[in-house]
């Protein structure tokens, strides 16, 4: 089943778009230290590249890559990832949860000071990315899955 | 059951009106968050934290607790709202 309006601009437009804004997403997570950004965005632009499939070439076609299920397990995941690393500081000696200059201690080369904390709060910034992104697709499906018929 | 609710919430309420005088006012800057930490946050920030973008250190670096369970709140709510309409969905085809 395809879109609505079933035309090759659409999809072609959503087959163009959707990698780019992937791209873009990835740059504003990794941009996050120094530039405005961070996990809340880039999840939300991550998200915004898995709906525009779903609404260009219909919601069974769209959904192939990131099924709902999956969207949800990666909600869950982030907030995995992001209270693991406050406890894994904690495991390497940190003084309090997320003290990630702890992250010093892990078995190969890390830098010391002000980078390696960097690195802990990309990490966490990772973890909530995945969450924002996993809890608007899920929404997004279920918000859908009565109207499934007209998309 | 509804009207002690509605007591509880003028209860709250008039609580906010009688302590909102005590708020510091609008723009002050001697207030403890200006004074305590903020100064510390923009001196030492980039170095203690490694970012140098200002607002990234505070939220995950000096308050990870609180973007911690802002994530945690996220996915709770969206778990809950699904739950809610997953259900609706199975009463209507049983």
């Amino acid at each position: 089943m395809t879109g609505v309006y079933d035309s090759a601009i659409v999809r072609f437009a959503a087959r163009v778009q959707a990698p780019l804004l992937q791209m873009y997403a990835l740059y504003v997570l990794l941009h996050g230290d120094f530039s405005p950004g961070g996990g809340f965005q880039a999840g939300a632009a991550l998200a915004g590249s898995f709906l525009i499939p779903r609404i260009a070439v219909g919601m069974e076609k769209g959904k192939r890559v990131m099924t709902t299920p999956r969207a949800t397990v990666c909600a869950v995941c982030g907030v995995i990832v992001y209270g693991g690393t406050g406890l894994l500081c904690l495991i390497l000696g940190g003084h309090y949860f997320l003290d990630y200059s702890a992250l010093e201690h892990l078995p190969w080369p890390m830098p010391h000071g002000g980078p390696t904390r960097a690195i802990g709060s990309l990490i966490v910034e990772i973890g909530v990315a995945m969450t924002v992104m996993g809890v608007m697709i899920t929404l997004f499906d279920d918000l859908l899955q009565e109207a499934g018929s007209g998309l | 059951m509804k009207w002690s609710a509605l007591i509880g919430l003028v209860f709250a309420g008039a609580l906010m009106v009688y302590s909102s005088p005590e708020l510091p006012p609008f723009g002050a800057s001697n207030t403890p968050p200006d004074t305590h930490v903020s100064p510390r946050y923009i001196e030492k920030g980039p170095e203690e934290t490694g970012a140098e973008n200002q607002v990234t250190g505070v939220i995950v670096d000096y308050r990870g607790f609180d973007t911690l369970f802002e994530t945690s709140v996220i996915m709770i709510a969206g778990l809950a709202t699904a739950l809610i309409l997953w259900g609706d969905h199975r009463e209507r085809d049983p």
